[in-house]
């Protein structure tokens, strides 16, 4: 079940820990923030913890949170500052995907010659291709990975989105071109070495 | 005119678009087979990244009870 509440009554509900509405509140990000760190470097039992510590310090604080934004970003929030010290204490890098996009061009910014895109009919009845997407996603610099999910998969707007990722309009629409394409290229990629074998 | 590259740009980046670039998109679509592929190819992938859940299983549920009740009671 997932309650229809305007920000204030949820605020109210959660604040009065009304059964009901905080085991769907729980639930329902609980979802949206596992999605966020399947796709990470971070470890299962890592992320348990990051979790874990981000809803305890959400409802511990709650009684001072300014209503400046929604519940939900908030909560995103605190995740994100976790998420980010966990990055920093265990040195994670991304695994960037080489950005091979440029070199499907000429100079001229026409087509090269003989350059194959896989066919995309055949992409949609092929089952392992949710595995493939993810197994991009894994590959893409952190912070494009978590524009991308939470652009297809959250109710967070551009603005929120920003706001939780510490990052600038320009930034955004940088991550999200260059998380669209590399995503692209490395399924189209995947699709061909399909094709071939 | 339009090259390829820019009609590649303007698939993922969904800018606002004058009247004129519009048509000289149409138009390069309408003749790009390349890129009438790749249209096709973002949007299989943006469905597919709409319906990724991740399913939950018993140490997600244990934990999902666990949060519940560390935090049930206001401190």
């Amino acid at each position: 079940m997932s309650f229809q509440f305007d920000e204030h009554e949820l605020y109210a509900k959660l604040q009065s820990r009304d059964p009901e509405v905080l085991k769907d509140f729980v639930e329902n990000n609980y979802k949206y923030l596992k999605k966020s760190l399947h796709f990470s470097e971070i470890s299962s039992d890592e992320y348990e913890d990051i979790i874990q510590d981000s809803f305890a310090v959400f409802f511990n604080t709650l009684d001072s949170f300014k209503k400046q934004s929604k519940l939900s970003t908030y909560l995103w929030g605190i995740f994100y500052n976790k998420l980010r010290e966990a990055r920093r204490k265990y040195g994670k890098t991304p695994t960037p995907v080489a950005e091979v996009f440029e070199e499907q061009f000429q100079e001229d910014g026409h087509w090269l010659e003989g350059i194959h895109i896989s066919d995309p009919e055949s992409w949609e009845n092929y089952s392992e291709l949710s595995s493939i997407i993810s197994d991009c996603l894994k590959k893409l610099p952190f912070i494009h990975q978590q524009v991308l999910l939470m652009q297809a998969n959250s109710n967070l707007d551009k603005k929120e989105i920003c706001h939780n990722l510490q990052i600038n309009d320009t930034n955004y629409r940088q991550s999200l071109s260059r998380g669209r394409k590399s995503l692209r290229n490395c399924v189209d990629g995947a699709f061909q070495g399909i094709e071939n074998a | 005119m339009l090259s390829c590259k820019d009609v590649q740009d303007i698939l993922v980046e969904n800018e606002e678009l004058s009247l004129g670039k519009k048509l000289q998109f149409k138009f390069h679509h309408f003749i790009c087979k390349n890129c009438q592929k790749i249209k096709k190819q973002y949007q299989v992938i943006n469905a597919r990244l709409q319906d990724i859940e991740p399913q939950l299983d018993d140490n997600d549920k244990r934990q999902i009870n666990d949060i519940i009740n560390s935090i049930k009671e206001k401190k």
